[in-house]
């Protein structure tokens, strides 16, 4: 599903810096994948290169078999809508549209059909449950709420990759739970294949597969067993054994 | 640090905070300078005896001091809004509000000097270049660099004294917020404000009846209507338009399609919020119309106006002057000295006061009006017993409308007759009241001589066929002459001189006019500028958001060109309808004051205009936006 082959990320600027060493991974069909590392260690360099926002210095990325950055400025675009989905920390959503507005933004850029577009509004409202406030400006709904109605905006045109930039880095536990759930439901009922960078490990251990990253480069990388609150002593055992800053402790416990 | 250090600081490195608004005060002090510093010129101040022109003048500073103002008072609230978190944060730290007005009052004076400096400063090498280009529209006359000093002090005052309210009112904007908004101001909810059907059927209605008096031609009711159209526009931008963008959001198949999800609210918000600025916009636009009319008008009229005057130089000799020789020798020899070709008339006239109106009028021969029609190469009326001919209308409005005359002494009264070319006087019009010049048949002519009551002179009237000298010619014959052209015993007129400066008038005129155009479209379009870059880093955000989720940048630049063509484009639509309407309304009343091609000429630059600054706008914005995304 995902191919990332040896990428090199260097800023070059007065003092040139080094985001990505050699990085390779493989996500598959259907995988939910975490990425995690202390700060500076490359994760949103990573995820910004497979996003396409940003250009990587060499390597290669394939998703779906296809190389994005063969494609023209427009024409990346247009891929980017239609085969990624984005979740930001910072949600995002255009405040002068309505929640509404907002999930059906990508459909009606790709001049989807007005009935279609509200059949699956109205399913994937449903789903995520949120069709109270499908009427209401963003201010007037709570940070889960908007980061639900995010989600539903990245993945209403179905794409083959769902990417997560610190999805609950902006929420109250309550609500990142309401999230991941979210993630996990989808990851489970539409096999979306899903990508997260996260500093947190409760959110972490919703992942199938958690990857760490230090300096740019793969550090270790551990896979959910059968239970969850296993996986996630294993993630927390994982960042001691990196180093982090103690601030990479996430404060709440299980 | 002390306290002054650090209001020093937070200028000084915030300066790419402060610059928006250092830069528009800089702006409308330089504005302000140079049009203080051109009407002061000491060429152009002689010029401003005549009323028009320094009604205009005072009229034109007026307007400029009071939208630097404005433009002032709205940049500093926009720039003090967007710094109320810093305010907040402050606060908190302990400041008391006596520092925090004191600050901001440093604040405002090391902005308000040194924006003083740059404007006049910059002014000063503008002025260079308006006087380069003034002496090419004035012509003729150099208009020469001066250093101003009246100006940069008149300049320094005002702002000087516009600056030091304008601190105490910056901290009205913010003394009432509470510390909690202060320090959330990121998150401040967008205001929904409400429309109501009510007042948009009122406002409809207050616009529609305006624009149908414009078709009518009562005066009164016009004027109902001028008032009313007021309450009609702001309601227009307030309640009616959102209400309509209300109902295009409601349709589905429109409002669902590419990017007209995004261009909608948006326009739908805008509106929402800015509907005190689109309406002051739109006033201030018509104002701006109106001028370019006006400006096209006269520079049209300027044109279809003939020579007026017969004789570039005449004199007029009474019978018992003394100096007549002396002095037709000094004009001939002051000809040919700078080198003017001319021919001469020379015509012998009588002078009456004539009867009902007692009006001066002075008559010429039959045979010397034979002579002229000759000269001018023209077709001449037959005379008969008992008739006048005016080659000269008078000074006086009513003459035109006089058909008989009784010369004192003389039994039979005169009918008045026509020339047939009534564009062009053959003689000019002459010293006393009206001063028109009549022909009467030679036989009257000799009879009138020989009665006493009429004084006999001789015209002496010199047309030139080479006039490059001319104003050479016109100082040395002043010289001779004396001042005021008219002496007990002879006058003479220097005709072409003022009709000369005359012309000038209109174009000093003109480039006032031009200068406070220029300014008024400079003032929307920086409104417009302002507005837009007040939310510039909001908007970021927002088009990296959209950029990211996989907007392309073609749509991008769709959603910025609506943007800028709605700020633009609907107060100026509203403003051109404006003053249609009002110059339609003119020219019922008065059909001669204005034709319809400058009218057009006219809306058509102003379009041109706000469609390069539309332009510029967009490119300045855009630049912005793509080097954000990259």
């Amino acid at each position: 599903m995902l191919q990332v082959r040896n990428i090199n990320k260097v800023y070059s600027g007065r003092k040139a810096f080094r985001a990505l060493t050699d990085l390779s991974l493989t996500i598959r069909e259907g995988e939910f994948v975490g990425i995690m590392g202390p700060s500076g260690s490359g994760k949103t360099t990573l995820l910004n290169v497979i996003s396409t926002i940003d250009m990587p210095s060499s390597g290669q990325i394939l998703i779906n078999g296809s190389n994005p950055y063969k494609l023209r400025k427009n024409k990346l675009a247009a891929f980017r809508r239609q085969q990624l989905g984005f979740v930001f920390q910072e949600f995002h959503l255009i405040e002068t549209l309505t929640i509404g507005e907002n999930i059906i933004l990508p459909l009606t850029l790709d001049g989807v059909r007005v009935s279609e577009m509200e059949e699956r509004l109205s399913s994937i409202i449903q789903k995520l449950g949120i069709k109270d406030i499908r009427d209401n400006s963003i201010f007037e709904v709570s940070r889960g709420q908007q980061q639900r109605a995010a989600i539903a905006r990245a993945i209403i045109h179905r794409p083959s990759l769902l990417l997560a930039d610190e999805p609950t880095g902006n929420l109250d536990s309550k609500a990142s739970r309401h999230v991941m759930e979210t993630l996990q439901q989808i990851n489970e009922t539409d096999r979306t294949t899903m990508m997260m960078v996260t500093h947190d490990p409760i959110a972490a251990s919703y992942c199938h597969r958690v990857i760490f990253i230090k300096d740019g480069m793969l550090y270790n990388e551990i896979v959910q067993g059968q239970n969850r609150s296993a996986f996630y002593q294993k993630i927390i055992n994982a960042i001691a054994l990196l180093g982090g800053d103690a601030n990479e402790f996430s404060t709440i416990r299980v | 640090m002390n306290f002054l250090q650090f209001a020093f600081n937070n200028v000084k490195r915030h300066a790419r905070k402060y610059a928006a608004y250092f830069f528009s005060s800089a702006f409308a002090v330089m504005i302000f300078f140079l049009y203080v510093a051109f009407s002061l010129h000491p060429k152009i101040l002689p010029s401003t005896v005549n009323d028009l022109v320094s009604g205009g003048m005072v009229l034109g500073a007026g307007s400029i001091v009071f939208f630097s103002f404005i433009f002032i008072l709205y940049s500093t609230a926009v720039f003090v809004q967007a710094r109320s978190q810093q305010f907040g944060i402050l606060t908190i730290l302990g400041m008391t509000k006596r520092q925090l007005r004191f600050m901001l009052f440093l604040e405002f004076s090391i902005i308000g000097v040194g924006s003083i400096l740059t404007g006049t400063v910059t002014g000063l090498v503008f002025l260079k270049l308006f006087l380069i280009i003034a002496s090419l529209a004035v012509g003729g006359s150099s208009m020469t660099f001066y250093f101003p000093i009246n100006a940069l002090e008149t300049t320094a005052i005002t702002y000087g004294i516009l600056f030091i309210f304008i601190s105490p009112l910056s901290y009205l904007f913010i003394g009432r917020q509470p510390l909690m908004e202060l320090l959330t101001v990121r998150r401040r909810k967008l205001r929904f404000r409400n429309s109501s059907y009510i007042f948009a059927t009122i406002a409809l209605c207050c616009l529609i009846w305006s624009y149908v008096q414009a078709f009518r031609k009562d005066v009164g009711t016009f004027l109902i209507a001028f008032m009313v159209i007021h309450i009609g526009l702001y309601g227009l931008f307030r309640h009616v338009l959102p209400i309509v963008m209300r109902w295009m959001k409601k349709i589905r198949s429109l409002f669902w399609r590419k990017t007209n999800l995004l261009k909608l609210s948006e326009t739908e918000l805008r509106i929402r919020e800015n509907g005190l600025m689109f309406y002051l916009l739109t006033i201030l636009w018509t104002i701006t119309c109106l001028c370019v009319v006006v400006l096209v008008s006269i520079r049209f009229l300027m044109d279809v106006t003939p020579n007026k005057e017969p004789f570039q130089l005449y004199y007029v000799s009474n019978l018992n002057n003394p100096k007549q020789d002396t002095h037709i020798q000094y004009i001939e020899q002051s000809l040919k000295e700078t080198g003017v070709t001319y021919s001469k008339q020379r015509i012998p006239l009588l002078r009456f006061t004539t009867t009902p109106e007692n009006y001066v009028d002075y008559f010429m021969r039959y045979q010397d009006y034979v002579r002229l029609g000759e000269f001018y190469k023209s077709p001449i009326t037959p005379l008969h017993e008992g008739e006048a001919l005016w080659l000269s209308r008078g000074k006086d409005n009513m003459a035109k409308n006089r058909t008989s005359i009784q010369i004192p002494n003389h039994s039979s009264s005169l009918q008045l007759l026509k020339p047939p070319d009534t564009k062009k006087n053959w003689m000019p019009e002459l010293k006393g009241k009206n001063g028109s010049v009549l022909v009467i048949t030679d036989s009257l002519y000799k009879e009138l001589a020989a009665n006493t009551a009429g004084e006999s002179m001789t015209f002496f009237g010199y047309q030139f066929t080479n006039s490059s000298n001319a104003l050479t010619l016109f100082a040395l014959v002043e010289k001779g002459l004396g001042q005021d052209g008219v002496q007990d015993r002879y006058q003479y007129s220097l005709a072409a001189y003022y009709e000369y400066l005359f012309q000038q008038m209109p174009y000093i005129v003109i480039f006032i006019g031009l200068f406070i155009t220029a300014v008024f479209f400079t003032a929307g379009a920086s409104f417009v500028y302002f507005k837009i870059y007040s939310d510039l880093n909001k908007d970021l955000v927002q088009f990296r958001a959209l950029y990211n989720i996989g907007v392309s940048i073609p749509e991008l630049y769709q959603i910025v060109k609506t943007r800028v063509v709605l700020m633009m484009g609907l107060p100026s639509l509203f403003a051109i309808l404006n003053s249609a309407g009002l110059l339609l309304f003119i020219k019922q009343q008065d059909d001669t004051m204005f034709k319809w091609l400058p009218f057009i000429v006219s809306f058509v630059l102003f379009i041109l205009i706000q469609t390069c600054f539309s332009l510029i706008l967009r490119k300045r914005y855009w630049a912005h936006i793509v080097n954000s995304l990259k």
